[in-house]
C-alpha cells in the first residue's frame, strides 16, 4: 500500500462523469480533473467564475529558459529545469466602496523670535490644528481563495490579478494543460468580510496618518463587485552550477514574477566594482565640496557616502539574489 | 504516565502529566483526557521522506556563502526524526455594538489660519458598531520548537488524520497540552481584545457593549517536520525541514575555515588601509581621509560580517 493511500482525504463524486474526486476538507468548490465540471460538493454547478487562459507548458519553459539565458549565461539549457508544477490558483477580487468620517487634531511646531535687550532669541511652541474630514473611495481587495495559502511568488501574482482581462471559466482548458486546479475554500461572503475589514483598516490608517490624536473615525462600507478568477502559475526549480533555485512565472503571460538567481562570479565582480567606483566618486565629490565648505559639514556627507558605497559590496558577498517583478 | 482508554474503541493510551489531547494508537481517534473526541483533526502529508529532507538540506547549504564545499562528501547523519506537531486553527466572526464616552476638543488662542495655541478636551457620549473576522492559529504543545511557533505551514494539502500514515514514516505524534475548550476561549478572548482596541480608537471609556463572538470553524492539525542532526569534522549541527514542502525552516551549517580566513584577511586589509588614510590625511585632506578612509572601514566591516558568519539561517520566505 502506498503512503498516500493510507491517508483519508475527503472524497466526493463528480455529478457529471461520476468519477470519485478527492477534495480538501475545506473545499466549497472543486473542479473535476477528468471532465472539467466545476461546482460544490453538493452538486451545484459553479457559474460566473473566470480564468486567465494558460499558455502551453512548453512555451512557458521556453520563456523561463530565455530569461535564465539572459540573467545567467547563454549556455543555460532547458534540461536544467529540474521540477515544474503548473497550478491554477483561485483568487477573489473584491471592490469595496468605503466612506469615512474622522475627527481629531494635528500638531505643528512653530518658532517665535523675541528680543532680550537687543539680542534676538527664538523659542519653539506647539500649535493644534483641528483636523476633520471625510472621503469616499473604491478599494480593491485581492486574496487567494484558500485557507493559509503560501507559495513562492504569491505577492507578485496577487499584484497581477485584475491587470489582464479574464475570460469565462472553461476548466477543460486547464485540464488540457495538466494543471493542478486548487479547490476553492473561501466563500464570497468570507471574502467580502475580509475586504470590508481591509478597507476599514486602510481608512483608519489614513485618518491616523493625518492626525496626532484621533477622536473618532467611522467607516461605512459597501461591496461594489466581486469576482473569482483562476490564475495560472508556473512554479519551477532549476539547477545552475550544482545548486538549485526556485522561480515563479505568470502562466497567462509567461513573465517571470519572482526568481531566485545565483550570484555568478561576474556579477559579484560587477557589484564590487560598483561599490569601489561609488566610493571613488563620493571621495571626489567630498574633495570638491571641501573647497567651499567647512570640514564639519563634510563629515555627514562622508559618513553617508561610505555607507551607500558599501551596499553594493554587501550584495556582492551574498548567497543569492531574488528578482521580483515590479508592481 | 497515566493510562487512559480511547472513548471510541476502548484501547489504552498513555498520557503525560500535561497532555490533554491524545491520539489513539488503534483507531486514530483524537480525544481529550476528559474523554471528548475531536472531530476536525487533520494532518499535513509528509511528502518528503528522510533522505529527501537531507537532500533538500544539503542543496540549501550548498547555496550558502562560505559553506564547506566538501560537506556532501563527509557529512555524517546522526539522526533524522520526524515529528508531527499539533496546532489549533480557529476562525472567529465577531461583532460589537458599543456606547461610551468619546473625546472632543475646544480650541482657543488662535495663532494663524486654523491653528490654536490652546486646547481643552472634553468627553461626550458616542456609540458605534464593529464587525470583524479573525483567523487565529495557536501552537497546541509545549514541545513545539520555538522556530515553529510563527512558521506558516501551507495547509493546501491537509488530510484527515491517519495514525497508520504517521507511524509508517516512523513519525512521533506530539500530544497536545491545550484542549479545544481552552483554545476556543483563548481565541474568543483574543478576538475580544482586538475588538476592544478598535473600540478605543473611537471612545475613551466604554460604558456598554454588546459583543457577539461566534466560532465559525475549528480544526486541530498535526504538521510534520524533520529534525536532522548531523556531524561534519566531528562538530555537531542541526536542522528543521518542513516535511510537506521540503523547505529548510532553520539550520546550522559548517562554514569553511578557508573562507573565513580569506574574507577575514580582506577585511583586515581594508581596515589597515582605511585606518592609515584616516591617521595620515585627516589633518591635511580631511574630506579625502573621511570619505575614502571611512568608506574602506565600512567595506572592511562588510567582509568581517561575512567572515564571522554564524553558519545559521533559514530558507527565504515564500
Amino acid at each position: 500500500m502506498s503512503q498516500d493511500t493510507l491517508l483519508a482525504g475527503r472524497t466526493t463524486q463528480c455529478p457529471q462523469c461520476g468519477a470519485s474526486i478527492e477534495i480538501t476538507p475545506d473545499a466549497i468548490i472543486f473542479v473535476c480533473q477528468y471532465c472539467g465540471w466545476a461546482g460544490s460538493p453538493d452538486g451545484l454547478e459553479a457559474k460566473g467564475y473566470s480564468m486567465l487562459p494558460p499558455l502551453p507548458r512548453t512555451q512557458i519553459e521556453e520563456k523561463a529558459t530565455q530569461f535564465l539565458k539572459s540573467k545567467l549565461h547563454e549556455s543555460f539549457v532547458q534540461s536544467s529545469i529540474t521540477e515544474a508544477k503548473y497550478i491554477a490558483i483561485p483568487f477573489w477580487r473584491i471592490m469595496v466602496w468605503a466612506h469615512t468620517r474622522f475627527n481629531g487634531y494635528a500638531t505643528r511646531t512653530k518658532t517665535q523670535t523675541y528680543y532680550v535687550g537687543k539680542q534676538a532669541m527664538t523659542r519653539s511652541y506647539t500649535v493644534y490644528v483641528p483636523t476633520q474630514g471625510e472621503w469616499t473611495d473604491q478599494i480593491e481587495f485581492k486574496t487567494v481563495a484558500r485557507k493559509n495559502a503560501v507559495f513562492f511568488g504569491l505577492d507578485e501574482i496577487t499584484a497581477m490579478i485584475g491587470r489582464s482581462e479574464a475570460v469565462p471559466l472553461d476548466p477543460k482548458v486547464l485540464i488540457a494543460q495538466k494543471m493542478q486546479v486548487l479547490d476553492i475554500e473561501i466563500s464570497v461572503e468570507e471574502a467580502d468580510d475580509s475586504a470590508r475589514n481591509h478597507a476599514e483598516d486602510q481608512h483608519l490608517h489614513r485618518a491616523q496618518s493625518q492626525t496626532s490624536k484621533l477622536y473618532d473615525c467611522h467607516t461605512d462600507t459597501r461591496i461594489a463587485s466581486g469576482s473569482l478568477t483562476l490564475y495560472p502559475v508556473y512554479n519551477l526549480g532549476y539547477e545552475f552550477e550544482g545548486r538549485t533555485y526556485r522561480m515563479a512565472l505568470d502562466g497567462a503571460t509567461g513573465e517571470v514574477v519572482k526568481a531566485e538567481l545565483p550570484m555568478t562570479r561576474g556579477l559579484r565582480l560587477t557589484y564590487a566594482a560598483v561599490g569601489y567606483i561609488a566610493l571613488g566618486a563620493f571621495t571626489l565629490a567630498a574633495f570638491i565640496l571641501s573647497l567651499s565648505a567647512q570640514t564639519q559639514s563634510i563629515a555627514p556627507f562622508a559618513a553617508v557616502g561610505s555607507i551607500l558605497a558599501a551596499i553594493p559590496l554587501y550584495f556582492a558577498t551574498a548567497s543569492q539574489r531574488t528578482k521580483r517583478k515590479k508592481a | 504516565m497515566t493510562q487512559i482508554n480511547c472513548p471510541s474503541c476502548g484501547a489504552p493510551s498513555e498520557a503525560g502529566p500535561e497532555d490533554l489531547l491524545l491520539v489513539c494508537d488503534h483507531c486514530k481517534t483524537c480525544f481529550t483526557t476528559a474523554g471528548a473526541t475531536v472531530k476536525e483533526h487533520y494532518l499535513l502529508p509528509a511528502h518528503y521522506v528522510s533522505s529527501d529532507a537531507v537532500e533538500r538540506l544539503i542543496l540549501w547549504i550548498k547555496k550558502q556563502v562560505g559553506a564547506e564545499e566538501d560537506l556532501p562528501l563527509h557529512l555524517q547523519i546522526d539522526s533524522t526524526q520526524l515529528g508531527y506537531y499539533p496546532f489549533w486553527h480557529i476562525e472567529i466572526q465577531a461583532s460589537t455594538a458599543y456606547a461610551g464616552l468619546g473625546m472632543e476638543a475646544r480650541y482657543f488662542d488662535s495663532d494663524g489660519a486654523n491653528e490654536f495655541k490652546g486646547i481643552q478636551e472634553y468627553t461626550q457620549p458616542k456609540q458605534g458598531s464593529i464587525e470583524r473576522h479573525f483567523p487565529l492559529t495557536f501552537p497546541a504543545s509545549k514541545q513545539i520548537p520555538a522556530q515553529l511557533l510563527n512558521y506558516s505551514f501551507p495547509t493546501q494539502s491537509k488530510k484527515y488524520f491517519s495514525q497508520s500514515y504517521a507511524k509508517d514514516y516512523g513519525g512521533q505524534i506530539y500530544p497536545g497540552n491545550a484542549d479545544e475548550v481552552t483554545i476556543t476561549n483563548m481565541a474568543k478572548q483574543e478576538a475580544q481584545n482586538q475588538l476592544t482596541s478598535l473600540i478605543l480608537t473611537n471612545v475613551r471609556e466604554v460604558t456598554s457593549r454588546n459583543d457577539s463572538i461566534d466560532v465559525t470553524s475549528v480544526y486541530y492539525l498535526h504538521a510534520p517536520v524533520w529534525s536532522v542532526r548531523y556531524r561534519f569534522q566531528s562538530k555537531a549541527y542541526q536542522a528543521l525541514v518542513d516535511a510537506t514542502t521540503g523547505r529548510v525552516i532553520q539550520a546550522t551549517y559548517p562554514v569553511s575555515l578557508e573562507y573565513r580566513a580569506q574574507t577575514g584577511a580582506i577585511a583586515a586589509g581594508h581596515f589597515v588601509v582605511g585606518a592609515a588614510l584616516l591617521l595620515l590625511f585627516l589633518g591635511v585632506f580631511p574630506s579625502f581621509a573621511l570619505t575614502l578612509g571611512g568608506g574602506l572601514l565600512a567595506f572592511g566591516a562588510v567582509f568581517l560580517f561575512r567572515a564571522l558568519s554564524l553558519g545559521r539561517g533559514k530558507e527565504a520566505e515564500e
